[in-house]
C-alpha cells in the first residue's frame, strides 16, 4: 500500500518510534528506542561511538535492508503508517525518506546527471521539466551560483564540500518529506560545514532533517531537538554484551542546558565519549 | 608479547649497537639477492620473448628459387608478357589449357552461382545479353575452346589474363627455401646451392631441361596474397584466408553469447544471490571450471553441440542449405519417373499418364512432402523397410524389401547397403519403384553436420565462460558499495540501481576481462580439433552453419606437414595471428585506460 496515500492526520509528527529495536542476526544493536521526530523541525542524533544513533538513522528509511541479516523490531510510524509494514515498499520508503551520507557520493556522471538522477528513476524524462528541477535543486542546496554553466562538469571534480551539497541537492530533487543525514560534516572543512550548516536551516521549511552528528556545537547550533544514545553492556560468564539505548530526549536547549540525565551532562561536557 | 618481554627486547637491541650495522649489512645484502633475482626473471623473460621473435622471423622470411615449368618467351616468341593483348592472352590460355578453360571462366568472369553453373547459358554466365548471339542461349560446355577464349579476352581484365597465364601456364614452382638467417649470413653459399645441385635435381625430376631459376633473396611468405587466398596444397598459393575469417567468426559468437550470458550471471552472482549453500556451491564450481582443461570443453563440445544439438548447431531446423521440397519440386523429380504428365492446378494435382491415377500421384507426393521435410522429431535417414512400405502404401500396393548381400542382385546401394524390392502387385514396375525409392531416398537422406562454426564458437564460450564470469564479478565488486547506497537512497530499484550505476562502472573492466578472454579463446586449438574444425577448406564460412578451420588449426596443420615451406607459411601465419591478439590485447588497454572511473 502506497504510505503517501495516508490520510495526512493532524500530527505535527513526521516519524515517530516506538520502542524499536536493530538486530543484525542474533546481535541486538539498539534496544527500545521510543521518539517523535516533528515536521519541519531539525532532530540531532549524538552519543559515543558504537551507540547505534547511525543504526536508528538508517532503520528510518529502511536503508539497513540492503545489510544481510539486518532485522528492526518494533514500530516506526510515517503517516500513522508503520514502515516496516509487510505491504510497505522500501523503494517508495527511501524515495519518501531521503538520505545523505557521511562520505560525499556523487555519481561518477555530471553535475546534471548526478541531479536528474532521482527524477529519472521516476520516469520523468522531459528535457525542460528535468532542467526546471535541477535548477530549483542546485538552487536549494545553495550550490547553483558555484556550478551554472559548467553543469556537464563531473560531480566528483567538486570539492569535498560541494560534494556534500550536490548530494543534498540530489536528495531533494525527488522532493522527499525527510531527509537523513549521518554525521554530513564529518569530511568537510569548518568553512563547507557552516555553508551545510546554514542550508540545513534553510531546507527546514520545507523538510523533516534527522542529523547524526559527532560535533556537540553541531548539535548544539543546527538542531531544534536532540536525542543522545548511549551504550550499555551487560557481562555475563564473561562474555560482554553491547547495545545501544536512548538515554534522553528533549529540545536542544533543554539538553544542553538542563538535562535530565547525569550521564547526558557528562557526556556534553566531554568526560567520556 | 608482554610488556615486560617487549621492554628487554627494546633494550637489547638498542645496547648493540654493532650488532644493529651487522644486521643492516644482512639485511641489505637479502635486498639486494632478490633483485638480483627479479631481474635475473626479467631476462629470461625477454630472452624468451627474443628466441620466439627470432625463430618465427627466420621462417617466415627467406631466400627462395622460383623456376618457371615454360619459359614466358617460348609462349610469345620473346615479347614480354606485359606488352600482350587480351586476344593473345587468351590465346595463350587457349593453347595450353585447354578443357580446364571453363574452370577459369567459372572463377573469374562468371556472374552466377557456382551451383548453377554448370547449366547456365552464356548470356547468363558473361551477364550480358548481348553477347554474340551464335553462343548466346548455348552452354559453355557446347561451344568450342575458341569461343570461350574469346569471352575470357572480352570480359577478363589484361592483368587478371596476365595472372591466369603465370600461374595456369607458366606455373612457377618453388624449388628452394632458406631460412632469414641464412639469407642474412650465408647468401653466397645457398645462391651457389639452389643454381646447383637444387637446380640439377629439378632438371633430373622434370622434363625440363632448359630450366633456369630465379632466386629471391629476402623473400616474404607474408605478404597480401598470403592473407587474401584460401588454403592450398601448394604451399606458395596456400592462404590464411579461411582461417582468418573462421577465427573472426569464432570471436563473433563468442563475444555476442560469452558477454550478456557471463554479465549475467556475475550480476546474479554479486547483487542478488544470498550467501547459501547453492549459491556458495555455484561460486566453487566457477572457479574452479576456469581451470579444467580445454580439451575437456571440446569433449563437452563435442557431446553437446555437435552431436546433441546437431539440428541446430547445422542449421537444419532453420532449414538452412536445406530446400523443403514443394509440390512442384516433388512432382518435377516423380513425372519423369512415371513417364506420367502431371499438373497442378489451383493447387490439386492432376495426373493425366498411364501409370497412376491422380489419387495415387496424391499419395505419392505426399509420402515425398513428408519423408523429405526434416523435423526435429524425424531427422536424417529413415529405415530404407519404413521408406519403401510407405511409398508402397501411397502406391496402393505392399512390397518385399530384401537386404542382400552381393551388388550384382541388387536393385539400389545405400551406404554400402544393397536391396532388392519387389512390388506385390500393379500399378508400378519394380524399375518405377526402384527409381521412386531412389529419388526419396535421396531427399531424405540429408543427415545434419554439426561440425559448424557456431558449434565451435558455443564450445569455446562455455570454455571462456567461467573466466568471463569471474572476471565481471570482480569487475562488479569493485564499484563502490557508496554509490549503490546512493542510489538506493534515492529510491531506485535494485535493477535501477544496476543498470544505471553498477554496470556502467564496472563496464570498462568487465570489457578488458572480456577482450583479453576472447583473445584466449581465438588461441585455443584443441577444443576446436575436437569438435571437427576442417583441415583443409578452401571456401569462406559465410554463415553460423558452414564449415570452418582457424588460424590456430592451421598453423598447426602446417607445421607438421613434412615439406619445409609449409613451415615457413606456418610462420607467416603465426605472424597474422600474433598480430590479430596483440591488436585485441591494445584495444583492451585502451578501453581501460579511456573509460575506467577513479573515485
Amino acid at each position: 500500500m502506497a504510505i503517501q496515500e495516508k490520510v495526512q492526520s493532524d500530527t505535527q509528527l513526521a516519524l515517530e518510534l516506538k520502542n524499536v529495536s536493530v538486530f543484525y542476526g542474533s546481535f541486538r544493536a539498539v534496544a527500545d528506542v521510543s521518539l517523535p521526530i516533528e515536521k519541519n523541525k531539525i532532530t540531532a542524533f549524538i552519543g559515543p561511538s558504537g551507540c547505534g544513533k547511525s543504526t536508528v538513522l538508517r532503520s528510518l528509511n529502511r536503508m539497513n535492508d540492503l545489510v544481510v541479516g539486518a532485522r528492526v523490531e518494533g514500530q516506526i510510524n510515517y503517516n500513522d503508517k508503520n514502515l516496516y509494514d509487510s505491504d510497505v515498499d522500501p523503494v517508495e520508503v527511501r524515495r519518501r525518506i531521503g538520505m545523505v551520507f557521511q562520505k560525499p557520493n556523487p555519481f561518477p556522471k555530471s553535475i546534471y546527471d548526478n541531479v536528474a538522477y532521482g527524477p529519472r528513476l521516476l520516469g520523468i524524462k522531459k528535457k525542460d521539466v528535468l532542467d526546471d528541477i535541477v535548477e530549483s535543486s542546485l538552487r536549494g542546496a545553495a550550490l547553483w551560483n558555484e556550478v551554472n554553466g559548467d553543469l556537464n562538469k563531473s560531480g566528483l571534480a567538486l570539492s569535498g564540500g560541494q560534494q556534500q551539497r550536490l548530494c543534498i541537492a540530489r536528495t531533494i530533487a525527488v522532493e522527499p518529506d525527510v531527509i537523513l543525514m549521518d554525521e554530513p560534516c564529518s569530511a568537510l572543512d569548518p568553512i563547507a560545514t557552516q555553508r551545510v550548516e546554514e542550508l540545513m536551516r534553510e531546507l527546514q521549511d520545507q523538510y523533516t532533517i534527522v542529523i547524526v552528528t559527532h560535533n556537540m556545537q553541531q548539535a548544539q547550533r543546527a538542531s531544534d531537538y536532540t536525542a543522545f544514545y548511549n551504550i550499555r553492556k551487560t557481562i555475563d560468564d564473561g562474555i560482554e554484551t553491547r547495545w545501544g539505548e536512548l538515554v534522553e530526549f528533549n529540545e536542544t536547549k533543554e539538553v544542553f542546558h538542563n538535562p535530565a540525565q547525569q550521564e547526558t551532562a557528562d557526556y556534553i561536557a566531554g568526560r567520556f565519549g | 608479547m608482554s610488556p615486560e618481554k617487549k621492554k628487554m627486547k627494546n633494550s637489547s637491541i638498542m645496547s648493540d649497537e654493532q650488532q644493529f650495522y651487522k644486521h643492516l649489512q644482512a639485511r641489505h645484502r637479502r635486498g639486494r639477492i632478490g633483485t638480483a633475482f627479479n631481474m635475473l626473471s626479467i631476462a629470461v623473460a625477454i630472452f624468451a620473448l627474443i628466441a620466439l621473435f627470432y625463430n618465427v622471423a627466420n621462417e617466415a622470411f627467406g631466400t627462395v628459387g622460383i623456376v618457371n615449368t615454360i619459359e614466358p618467351e617460348t609462349l610469345t616468341n620473346g615479347r614480354p608478357l606485359d606488352d600482350l593483348s587480351n586476344d593473345e592472352l587468351s590465346t595463350i590460355l587457349a593453347d595450353n589449357v585447354g578443357n580446364r578453360l571453363r574452370v577459369l571462366i567459372r572463377d573469374t568472369i562468371s556472374q552466377v552461382a557456382v551451383d548453377e553453373f554448370t547449366s547456365a547459358t552464356v548470356a547468363d554466365i558473361v551477364g550480358d545479353a548481348n553477347v554474340d548471339p551464335v553462343i548466346a542461349d548455348q552452354l559453355l560446355k557446347d561451344i568450342t575452346v575458341e569461343q570461350q577464349a574469346s569471352l575470357l579476352a572480352n570480359y577478363a581484365s589484361t592483368d587478371t589474363l596476365r595472372d591466369l597465364v603465370l600461374t595456369e601456364v607458366v606455373e612457377q614452382q618453388l624449388i628452394a627455401s632458406f631460412s632469414l638467417s641464412d639469407t642474412i649470413f650465408n647468401f653466397d653459399a645457398i645462391k651457389a646451392e639452389i643454381e646447383g645441385t637444387i637446380l640439377d635435381d629439378y632438371k633430373a625430376k622434370s622434363d625440363n631441361p632448359d630450366a633456369t631459376v630465379e632466386i629471391i633473396r629476402f623473400y616474404s611468405w607474408l605478404s597480401s596474397d598470403f592473407i587474401s587466398s584460401p588454403m592450398s596444397s601448394t604451399p606458395a598459393l596456400a592462404g590464411i584466408r579461411t582461417a582468418l575469417i573462421g577465427s573472426i567468426g569464432l570471436m563473433v559468437i563468442v563475444i555476442l553469447v560469452a558477454l550478456p550470458v557471463g554479465v549475467g550471471a556475475a550480476i546474479y552472482l554479486e547483487e542478488y544471490a544470498s550467501d547459501s549453500f547453492i549459491n556458495r556451491l555455484i561460486e566453487t564450481n566457477v572457479r574452479n571450471l576456469a581451470g579444467v582443461p580445454s580439451i575437456i570443453y571440446g569433449m563437452l563440445g563435442l557431446a553437446i553441440f555437435v552431436r546433441a544439438l546437431a539440428p541446430f548447431s547445422s542449421g537444419l531446423i532453420f532449414h538452412y542449405n536445406f530446400d523443403v521440397p514443394t509440390v512442384d519440386t516433388v512432382i518435377s523429380r516423380i513425372a519423369p519417373l512415371l513417364d506420367d504428365e502431371i499438373v497442378v492446378t489451383n493447387g490439386e494435382i492432376i495426373n493425366n499418364g498411364d501409370t497412376l491415377d491422380t489419387q495415387a500421384t496424391q499419395r505419392v507426393v505426399d509420402t515425398f512432402l513428408y519423408f523429405g521435410t526434416p523435423t526435429l522429431s524425424m531427422m536424417g535417414n529413415s529405415p530404407i523397410t519404413d521408406l519403401a512400405n510407405s511409398l508402397a502404401n501411397a502406391l496402393n500396393t505392399s512390397v518385399d524389401v530384401v537386404q542382400v548381400g552381393n551388388s550384382e542382385d541388387a536393385d539400389i546401394e545405400i551406404k554400402g547397403n544393397f536391396y532388392t524390392f519387389d512390388v506385390v502387385d500393379a500399378p508400378v514396375t519394380d524399375d518405377i519403384f526402384d527409381a521412386l525409392m531412389t529419388s526419396l531416398i535421396r531427399i531424405n537422406s540429408f543427415s545434419p553436420n554439426g561440425r559448424t562454426l557456431l558449434a565451435a564458437g558455443l564450445t569455446l564460450v562455455l570454455l571462456i565462460l567461467p573466466i568471463i564470469i569471474i572476471n565481471a564479478q570482480e569487475a562488479i565488486r569493485a564499484v563502490p558499495y557508496a554509490i549503490r547506497e546512493a542510489s538506493y537512497g534515492l529510491g531506485a530499484t535494485r535493477w535501477q540501481t544496476i543498470w544505471n550505476q553498477v554496470l556502467p562502472a564496472a563496464l570498462p573492466g568487465i570489457m578488458t576481462g572480456t577482450i583479453l578472454s576472447v583473445s584466449r579463446a581465438v588461441g585455443e586449438t584443441a577444443p576446436l580439433i575436437v569438435v571437427g574444425a576442417s583441415t583443409f577448406l578452401v571456401t569462406d564460412p559465410n554463415s553460423p552453419f558452414s564449415q570452418f578451420t582457424a588460424m590456430p588449426i592451421q598453423i598447426y596443420q602446417w607445421t607438421s606437414r613434412p615439406q619445409g615451406q609449409f613451415a615457413d607459411i606456418a610462420a607467416a601465419a603465426i605472424i597474422v595471428l600474433l598480430t590479430l591478439m596483440l591488436s585485441l590485447n591494445a584495444v583492451a588497454i585502451l578501453l581501460r585506460n579511456r573509460y575506467s572511473i577513479r573515485y
